[in-house]
């Protein structure tokens, strides 16, 4: 290996890793206070529970036999002066709250995204956005999102959603997909994505994730050369064709130029022929280094496995 | 044909046991799109799972049960050939099950003769055997099948037919804030066209948060992954070992620090040595409640194989700002610089830098925003560049008088260099929708998207939508859609001008509300 600065053993990590798990056997019991029932709530706020019925927050009656239990109060503090003292300043509502606030409520039961995303990059930590920017609960729907399509993440990302408008797209408008096919918000170990941005593509397009014999290592999010498949595609939508980020030819020459010979020897290749006209294994090839077509003799040469001057099975 | 009788008799049985029942939500559609459409059917993306014919919806359907039980299903044109389902029963801290289908295509060629399709199923389930404990697995199936043609020889059929299968199973422990989770995931890739691009993935993750005990501000992540693919009929298989860990903190007042590492080895059969990368972050940000908040991060990344090393460092600072209470502003700025410290790499060093901004103002009527970004990526060895400026404005605004408005507009600019040329862009990107109140028992909509691509490129794209619903009564109402596509590629590259498309679409339907 070459030497490189830090920490660089999986297995160290590993065992820092299995120390942290080990201390969530040793965390700390949370004293609960006692507090009004449901139906003391619900004699002034008459029907609010029908809100709830065909949501995951449907009101129980007492815990059950695993101790489960959602109440009024499991979301809504300070309910005891409340009651004796009824005034909307008293009563917790987490809509209302600071983002600190609202998430020490939610992670009472569930594990916001918050928590889990102490890595990456998540913008949406650093903006101060809470739970019930993009969840509901009184009529909200099975997930508890205020809505589950791109139209209400584009709400604040505009510029995105017009990217799936454009001529080549991820069907999201058609609501064939939604943004949280493709972005993980349970904490994954890549910005909103989740583990590695191919391995994320490959979930649906394993035809080209490899690995190949031969790679195009441009496309490899785990070699030193590349940066996955974004390295190439635009995953929200293109002017181009198949989500390409620029034309074809142009895309190839922005990192390999014209490469020496090809202009001469071939009469202007990359202004009368498209790179990929030859090297149509762009992803990767099972059949030469040069990923070119195994077809191409058969195409323009003089039969298979032959293209005039090159044996294209090398 | 078997699918879609199941589908329509599962759907039936719903809406029969709706009819009997009494205690449901949801609503019932019935309709039939009528669709005339002339010109290359593969230029037009938002058109390509529209289909003339019969159309039977079950939309946001819910039943509920006395002892909490919850069934909901959402079943999006069932009869039809881009079909979007789910069905799940629920119970809150016992589990539930979820059932999903989902089915479109991608038309290739002129005539929409060649296409490939996609379709996708699967089912998760999870139970909570113990209170702190959730069990959970699942299985599904993708599938797509069709003929593709070649990008830019028309003439070119790539038959492409392969199954993709996973399952995975795991556990969830949790305990206040705390929570451990074990995953084994698996795949299964099968090609008939290709053997050898078969293939089987499998992947351990096991990942826990935790605050610390007794310094509950202190937060603990940790994880560790191992990935695996295999290529089934060669000898290749890739191997990818993660392991992260983090820590975030809730200094009092406002202030939080967060810290992550990552490392990640690969290695491919064959390789002489293996592929690492390894990433170091740290954020420091304050929050005035309500008021405002600033955050500094910084990313040192290593990418590091025997020949070649790769040192990232990257830098970014954000901050928002509640001017008054309806008007607040953001901005933010990211740089990262890729150096290559040993060996050589083909597109050697890279500068990255990223400025956004963007104000929104909220008021009783709605919420208008602006928002600007600019990205610049700079690879000067090898004489590199791709130069890009964003600018969108939305508005959504309700007026309970008379309506609701949505609207968008996107305007970028960009310029791609390199040593052979250079490729620009232009770009405006309109959408917006009108709707009235409901008056006399109606209500009319109308909206439309625009889309014009200029310079090195000369496309331009329209739809038109005008809808129409009557509540003829009560609970039932009858709703008409119509709307118009149209495509222009004017660059004409191919020199038939071969990439027109035009479609008049109108939907009827007859919608009952349980």
């Amino acid at each position: 290996m070459a030497k490189t600065p830090g920490f660089r053993s999986p297995a160290i990590a590993g065992i820092g890793a299995l120390l942290i798990m080990v201390l969530i056997l040793v965390s700390v019991v949370v004293a609960q206070e006692s507090q009004p029932d449901n139906e003391t709530c619900l004699m002034c706020h008459e029907g609010l529970d029908a809100s709830l019925m065909a949501t995951t927050h449907r009101l129980t009656k007492g815990a059950d036999k695993h101790g489960f239990q959602i109440s009024c109060v499991s979301c809504h503090t300070g309910a005891a002066v409340h009651v004796e003292d009824p005034s909307a300043e008293n009563i917790g509502n987490p809509a209302r709250m600071t983002t600190v606030d609202q998430n020490e409520i939610c992670s009472g039961c569930h594990q916001p995204h918050k928590e889990q995303g102490t890595l990456g990059f998540d913008p949406h930590i650093g903006q101060d956005l809470g739970c019930t920017d993009c969840h509901g609960v009184h009529d909200a729907g099975v997930s508890l999102l205020l809505d589950d399509d791109g139209e209400f993440c584009g709400q604040c990302h505009v510029a995105v959603v017009s990217g799936f408008r454009q001529r080549s797209n991820h069907p999201l408008t058609s609501g064939n997909i939604s943004c949280v096919s493709c972005h993980d918000f349970s904490g994954g170990t890549e910005p909103l994505v989740g583990h590695g941005g191919s391995t994320n593509c490959a979930s649906c397009h394993q035809e080209l994730a490899g690995p190949f014999r031969f790679e195009h290592e441009a496309g490899s999010s785990f070699s030193t050369e590349g940066d996955g498949c974004v390295a190439c595609h635009s995953p929200h939508g293109s002017p181009n064709e198949r989500l390409l980020t620029q034309p074809v030819s142009s895309l190839c020459q922005s990192c390999h130029g014209t490469p020496a010979g090809h202009m001469v020897a071939h009469s202007g290749i990359g202004s009368a022929y498209a790179c990929v006209d030859c090297h149509n294994a762009v992803h990767g090839s099972n059949d030469n280094r040069g990923l070119l077509d195994p077809q191409l003799g058969t195409k323009f040469g003089d039969g298979p496995g032959s293209c005039y001057c090159h044996n294209v099975l090398d | 044909m078997k699918r879609i009788l199941w589908i329509s008799l599962l759907t039936t049985a719903l809406l029969a046991g709706m009819a009997v029942a009494g205690d449901f939500r949801g609503d019932a559609k019935v309709g039939y799109v009528y669709l005339d459409q002339e010109g290359n059917q593969a230029m037009n993306q938002p058109t390509y799972n529209l289909y003339e014919g019969g159309v039977l919806s079950l939309e946001n359907f819910r039943y509920t049960w006395d002892n909490g039980l919850r069934l909901f299903g959402d079943f999006d044109n069932v009869t039809m050939n881009n079909r979007n389902m789910v069905l799940g029963l629920q119970k809150s801290g016992h589990g539930g099950a979820t059932l999903r289908h989902n089915k479109y295509r991608r038309v290739y060629s002129f005539d929409g003769e060649r296409y490939t399709r996609r379709e996708q199923t699967s089912g998760q389930v999870w139970v909570h055997p113990m209170k702190h404990v959730k069990v959970f697995g699942g299985y599904g199936l993708t599938r797509k099948a069709g003929q593709m043609l070649d990008l830019l020889d028309p003439e070119s059929i790539n038959e492409v037919d392969y199954s993709q299968s996973y399952y995975n199973a795991g556990a969830e422990f949790t305990y206040n804030r705390s929570r451990l989770e074990v995953e084994y995931r698996g795949s299964s890739y099968g090609d008939d066209i290709d053997e050898l691009r078969d293939r089987d993935t499998r992947r351990l993750r096991a990942s826990a948060v935790t605050p610390v005990p007794r310094y509950e501000n202190l937060l603990l992540n940790a994880g560790f992954q191992n990935y695996q693919g295999k290529m089934v009929n060669r000898d290749d298989t890739l191997t990818a070992n993660t392991a992260w860990l983090g820590a975030r903190w809730f200094y009092g007042d406002g202030y939080t620090v967060r810290y992550s590492f990552v490392i990640d080895r690969a290695r491919r059969t064959g390789d002489v040595v293996a592929t690492d990368n390894v990433v170091n972050v740290i954020y420091a940000g304050k929050t005035w409640r309500q008021k405002g908040g600033v955050q500094v991060g910084y990313r040192y990344r290593v990418n590091d194989d025997v020949f070649d090393e790769i040192n990232d460092n990257g830098y970014v600072f954000s901050g928002w700002i509640n001017a008054t209470p309806m008007l607040q502003f953001r901005a933010g700025f990211g740089s990262e610089t890729s150096e290559v410290q040993e060996g050589s790499t083909l597109t050697g060093d890279q500068d990255r830098t990223r400025f956004w901004g963007q104000a929104r103002y909220r008021c009783s009527y709605g919420t208008l925003r602006l928002k600007g970004e600019s990205r610049k990526t700079e690879n000067d060895d090898i004489g590199t560049s791709a130069d890009f400026v964003r600018f969108g404005t939305d508005l959504a605004a309700t007026v309970e008088k008379y309506g609701s408005l949505v609207a968008s507009y996107s305007y970028s600019d960009g310029e791609y260099e390199n040593t052979d040329g250079t490729f620009t862009l232009r770009q405006h990107v309109f959408n917006g929708d009108v709707y009235s109140i409901e008056y006399m028992k109606a209500q009319i909509g109308f909206g439309g998207t625009y889309v014009r691509s200029q310079q090195d490129l000369d496309i331009e794209s329209f739809s038109v939508r005008m809808s129409a619903m009557y509540e003829f009564m009560p609970k039932n109402k009858i709703e008409v859609i119509y709307s118009a596509h149209n495509f222009d590629d004017f660059s004409d590259v191919v020199g038939t001008y071969t990439e027109y498309y035009t479609a008049n679409v109108v939907e009827v339907n007859l919608i009952h509300e349980f």
